[in-house]
């Protein structure tokens, strides 16, 4: 069996840390030995952590014969009937009783922490509530006039609203929407069996989101 | 609060009874042995079948009250519900025959079934509205059927032991359930929320029904009132002269009405609070898990509409932790926000399936705030010395 080391390197000296040092680019001159995690011992000791600091009392703050309680939930998501502080009525004393174990809970309010980036950009801008009567008379009349012509982003451009006031205020005829219709159908045909069961499988997970499963 | 004149309803349960149409007077000194018992064996000569002597009671419909005092499971069901003394024996006896099996009404019981009815549905929508003063409408509708409704009620009878005798008759053991069966039919059945038995048929009306007109205008479960009347099955074999004598009930329904008779029973002879002690021993005490009642079809839309109405500011998403995006198997841990206030927080394989569970976290936080000490109306009724703090009552569910 072929030896593996260079005959220049050092003998291995087995760190700590460089149990995690897996992704260490090898030379392309000389073939350098990495070690990895690759024995379910190292994997076993590198997991080996103290219990955290809440699992267990602390000697350091706790006489030895104090009872204590251990409260060390495992992490999981909230309860559902756990009712959020600025939901809370008025009249509910929990507003008042809670509200030093609400702040507590929220470093959000106090700035201590930075509230978290959000998910998704937020809407570029305000909603201008422009447009005036004689205008939706507009939209309707070229809608009707030419649904082909005037679809909803086209006029969603022309009188800068968005889609959706669109077909809230000027929803298509119904041969407009029966040909819409058909021609979703006619693509719907085409699918493949794998297409078909990816978007049943995405409505059945949908189903699985609206109640909460 | 005052107290109910249960004397004024209850006349008919608790004046003696009589059968005006069929007066029979048995006389229990020279009643025959019915052969088929075992004692009978001492007269049995071998080689002679004897002719089985027809009881008396076969050409009643159901077993007369007298016969109450003498039948083992009765007083075992008695005993094992733990009534009150004041509930007689004769009376848990005509809890057990359906309107099915004995068209008179001194003899059958409808009339407690109604009565307990009553007093079921009012101590569970005390219970419900009482617990979680905001819940949406179709989840009142959910919950109490799921308390009282058809499919809970037979699954406590049936866990009360009580078993159905094959043909109702008046030679029956009256500690049996007696109806007269016909097969239930699945494919009629109306089933909307995933909880309702078809009581009554939902007629061919023109007009969309809505959640509002479910609570205003039907039973407690919102389904049309009046119960269909079902007729039997024809069949060719010799049943069928039995099945087409009359209409008739599934199990399922005659064990509704059965506890429900029950519940009647005990508030007629024990009273309100033996009533209501009965109710939150055997229905109150059983688990419903309300926040599994809740479907959610547009949840961002209805937190951005509650916000709105309530004056907090609008709810954005925020991702609070994440790992592996660009993996097979990402999960997004996202928090909704309104100002600095988490309202909820929910973890999904997407983007979009963690707003949306959310936000739905969020509106099961709102639905489903229950206040400190539930107090029911009941609890101060007829006593002038605890008072009666309001539920609260606001803006309630998020309506379009």
């Amino acid at each position: 069996m072929v030896s593996l080391r260079p005959a220049t390197s050092k003998p291995l000296t087995l760190s700590y840390l460089s149990l995690f040092r897996s992704q260490r680019k090898p030379s392309s001159s000389t073939l350098s030995q990495t070690r990895t995690q690759a024995t379910t011992r190292r994997t076993t000791k590198a997991h080996r952590n103290a219990p955290g600091p809440t699992a267990t009392p602390s000697s350091k703050y706790l006489a030895p014969a104090t009872p204590t309680i251990i409260f060390h939930p495992p992490p999981s998501a909230p309860s559902p009937y756990q009712t959020p502080p600025l939901f809370l009525p008025p009249s509910d004393p929990r507003k008042t009783l809670l509200a030093q174990s609400h702040a507590f809970n929220n470093p959000y309010a106090s700035g201590a922490r930075p509230l978290p980036p959000l998910v998704r950009a937020p809407a570029p801008e305000e909603k201008k509530y422009h447009l005036s009567e004689e205008d939706i008379i507009e939209i309707r009349r070229l809608r009707a006039k030419d649904p082909w012509e005037w679809t909803v982003p086209r006029l969603a451009e022309k009188f800068g609203c968005s889609k959706i006031f669109i077909n809230i205020a000027a929803p298509a005829t119904t041969k407009r929407r029966e040909w819409g219709l058909a021609l979703h159908q006619r693509y719907r045909d085409r699918w493949g069996n794998k297409r078909r069961d990816a978007v049943l499988d995405r409505h059945k997970r949908r189903e699985l989101w609206e109640k909460d499963l | 609060m005052r107290r109910t004149h249960l004397l004024r309803w209850s006349g008919t349960v608790l004046t003696p009874r009589t059968r005006p149409n069929s007066c029979l007077s048995i006389t229990f000194a020279i009643q025959s042995r019915n052969a088929a018992t075992a004692t009978a064996y001492a007269n049995y000569t071998p080689g002679i079948d004897k002719p089985v002597e027809p009881s008396p009671y076969e050409s009643l419909p159901s077993p007369p009250p007298e016969a109450s005092r003498k039948s083992a499971r009765l007083a075992a069901l008695h005993a094992r519900l733990y009534l009150s003394s004041r509930i007689p024996l004769e009376t848990l006896g005509r809890c057990l025959v359906d309107s099915t099996a004995d068209r008179h009404d001194s003899f059958n019981n409808s009339s407690l079934a109604i009565l307990g009815n009553d007093v079921l549905a009012y101590h569970t929508s005390e219970l419900i509205l009482c617990r979680y003063p905001r819940l949406p409408s179709a989840v009142i509708l959910a919950s109490t059927s799921a308390y009282i409704g058809p499919y809970a009620l037979s699954d406590l009878a049936k866990s009360w032991g009580v078993e159905a005798a094959a043909v109702p008759g008046g030679e029956v053991d009256a500690g049996l359930l007696q109806f007269r069966a016909i097969k239930s039919d699945n494919s009629e059945s109306e089933v909307r929320a995933g909880v309702l038995e078809k009581e009554g048929k939902i007629s061919s009306k023109s007009w969309k029904r809505g959640v509002s007109s479910l609570m205003k205008q039907d039973d407690f479960f919102g389904e049309i009132t009046g119960r269909e009347i079902l007729t039997p099955v024809q069949s060719t074999s010799i049943e069928s002269e039995y099945m087409a004598a009359g209409p008739g009930s599934t199990y399922q329904g005659a064990c509704t009405n059965f506890v429900r008779a029950v519940f009647g029973a005990v508030y007629v002879h024990a009273g309100r609070q033996a009533a209501k002690n009965f109710f939150n021993a055997h229905i109150a005490s059983r688990k419903l898990e309300v926040s599994k009642m809740f479907v959610f079809r547009a949840p961002e839309r209805d937190l951005a509409r509650l916000c709105a109405r309530e004056g907090f500011e609008p709810p954005v998403a925020r991702m609070i932790s994440e790992t592996g995006r660009l993996s097979v198997a990402p999960v997004f841990n996202v928090g909704v926000f309104s100002g600095k206030e988490k309202l909820g927080e929910a973890t999904g394989a997407s983007l979009q399936e963690a707003r949306f569970r959310a936000a739905v976290s969020a509106l099961k936080g709102w639905y489903l705030y229950s206040p400190l000490q539930v107090q029911v109306p009941s609890d101060v009724e007829g006593d002038g010395s605890k008072e009666w703090t309001p539920v609260l009552v606001d803006g309630g569910e998020v309506v379009w």
